[in-house]
């Protein structure tokens, strides 16, 4: 292993939170499911000096970990800087999201000189990546640019978002991440979020995911020795029921780990709004504007003033549908953004949604589930 | 009653299924000579069920400590949680349990829990 590698793979992160932050939201490609509406035409980024002072915060939050993402974080002016703060913090494992094709052997090399990892965005073999990524030779730029990170020693993980189109080339698609030498295959079930609305017919149905899960883990099982690992992202059935903290739903002295209050993840938007735990949640949950106050001073303020608003609306929806869940794997977080844009007096209706549970993520109209534009 | 065999590892029987068929309604299938349509749409509905049973097993052996330790420690599970591919590298969602964690500056630990670090 070479040395650039070794620091990569030595690299263990200290605190237990986890910070994304949406650098911009300009991005070069219009991917049909985008959950943020990335595009050209967007024009929000955050000032440097902020991303900066947030970030150099993460030790004294507890975070361990931060992805910077957009947007396209390499179309961020300041992308440099904004790594180079994130490395210098003392056991902060860093990840960049990336759509990759903007990806330079200079930009690898600083990835890898920060110790940090990348999710590059795949969905399969190469037409269905220009089509879904809406970009004529996406793929082919993308793949030039994994291959860069990996030859770089970047640690790369490959996330694909899984629908009705791309469901059949799953194992080609496991097959070419290995090939490539990334280190993890990651698939996301397409999201009724953002543009994804726009396509929600093109989710798996319950009988689809349940293969794709029964499969993927026999990729996983095949591909381990090769080095790559394959996993779902999202959270099941069966752990939501056993540890509803993973449903942002804390019970005090009731919960296992004992905690009262808690967020897991802090999103910067964009904009600047934080949001706890979950990208696509209503502006009336936020944290505040990151442009406005430290972030460790919204926290405290939120955990005061703010935060049971949120855990009421999880554990409304956690009580109101768990006990109908028949979906093995629940997306929860589209299900908190949903409801968390219903008007609070909205009464309960619907039949089949997601998660296979009534009165869920599908009650909500569609343009309900699309969070507004920024612009 | 059906008994499926599979071998894996040295073990030639890893479960059982079971069908149960209302007599009077099989002799009307005979009958009408629809068996083979009845063992077809048996089937397919089978497939189906048997996946999610057994996605079902895999998701609860993945939020069971004992499922990692022992014979097993070389599994891994699929179930990871996050979303958009942001899974935090820890707490690591889908294995074991913490007991208590330390109190941080994201995370108010009730009042009377013993503060220790996970």
């Amino acid at each position: 292993m070479d040395e650039i590698s070794e620091r990569s793979e030595s690299k263990s992160c200290i605190g237990s939170g986890t910070l994304m932050v949406h650098l911009l939201g300009r991005c070069n490609l219009t991917c049909l499911h985008c959950y943020m509406d990335g595009s050209p035409s967007r024009r929000e980024q955050l000032a440097i000096a902020t991303v900066q002072q947030t970030i150099a915060e993460c030790d004294r939050l507890g975070i361990g970990t931060v992805f910077l993402t957009g947007g396209e974080p390499l179309l961020y002016p300041w992308f440099d800087e904004a790594l180079q703060t994130a490395a210098r913090v003392p056991g902060l494992c860093v990840t960049v999201c990336t759509n990759a094709t903007l990806m330079t052997s200079r930009r690898a090399a600083a990835l890898a000189e920060a110790g940090a990892e990348a999710n590059v965005s795949i969905d399969g073999e190469p037409g269905f990546h220009d089509y879904f990524r809406n970009v004529p030779g996406a793929f082919r730029r993308a793949e030039k640019g994994v291959s860069t990170l990996v030859d770089a020693g970047v640690r790369v993980t490959i996330v694909t978002t899984i629908s009705q189109g791309n469901l059949e080339s799953l194992p080609e698609t496991a097959r070419w991440a290995a090939d490539i030498g990334a280190r993890t295959l990651r698939v996301q079930p397409l999201l009724s979020l953002g543009r994804g609305v726009e396509i929600a017919d093109q989710r798996l149905t319950d009988d689809q995911l349940n293969s794709m899960l029964l499969e993927l883990s026999d990729l996983d099982s095949q591909y381990h020795r090769r080095g790559l690992t394959c996993k779902v992202v999202g959270v099941s059935r069966r752990f939501l029921l056993a540890h509803p903290c993973g449903a942002y739903v804390c019970n005090g002295t009731g919960c296992h780990r004992r905690v009262a209050k808690e967020i897991k993840k802090v999103v910067i938007r964009e904009d600047g709004t934080v949001l706890p735990e979950v990208t696509n949640l209503s502006r009336e949950y936020a944290l505040g504007n990151i442009a406005d106050d430290q972030l460790s001073s919204l926290v405290n303020r939120y955990f005061e003033h703010g935060y049971e608003r949120f855990d009421k609306l999880c554990r409304t929806a956690y009580d109101e549908l768990s006990p109908t869940w028949t979906s093995a794997l629940i997306p929860w977080d589209q299900i908190i953004a949903a409801r968390s844009h219903r008007p609070v007096s909205d009464t309960r209706t619907a039949p089949a949604s997601a998660c296979g549970s009534p009165n869920c993520c599908a009650s909500v109209p569609a343009k309900e589930q699309r969070v507004p534009s920024l612009h | 009653m059906a008994t499926e065999k599979f071998e894996s590892a040295g073990q030639s029987e890893i479960g059982n299924l079971t069908l149960t068929i209302k007599p009077e309604a099989l002799q009307k299938i005979i009958a009408e000579g629809r068996l083979l349509e009845l063992v077809n749409k048996l089937a397919t509905e089978a497939s189906a069920q048997i996946s999610a049973q057994v996605v079902d097993h895999v998701a609860k052996a993945a939020t069971q400590k004992q499922g990692l330790e022992g014979a097993s420690a070389s599994v891994s599970y699929i179930f990871d949680g996050g979303d958009f591919g942001t899974v935090p590298h820890r707490p690591h969602f889908g294995v074991g349990t913490i007991e208590v964690i330390a109190e941080t500056a994201l995370t108010r630990v009730a009042a009377g829990a013993v503060k220790a670090r996970s």
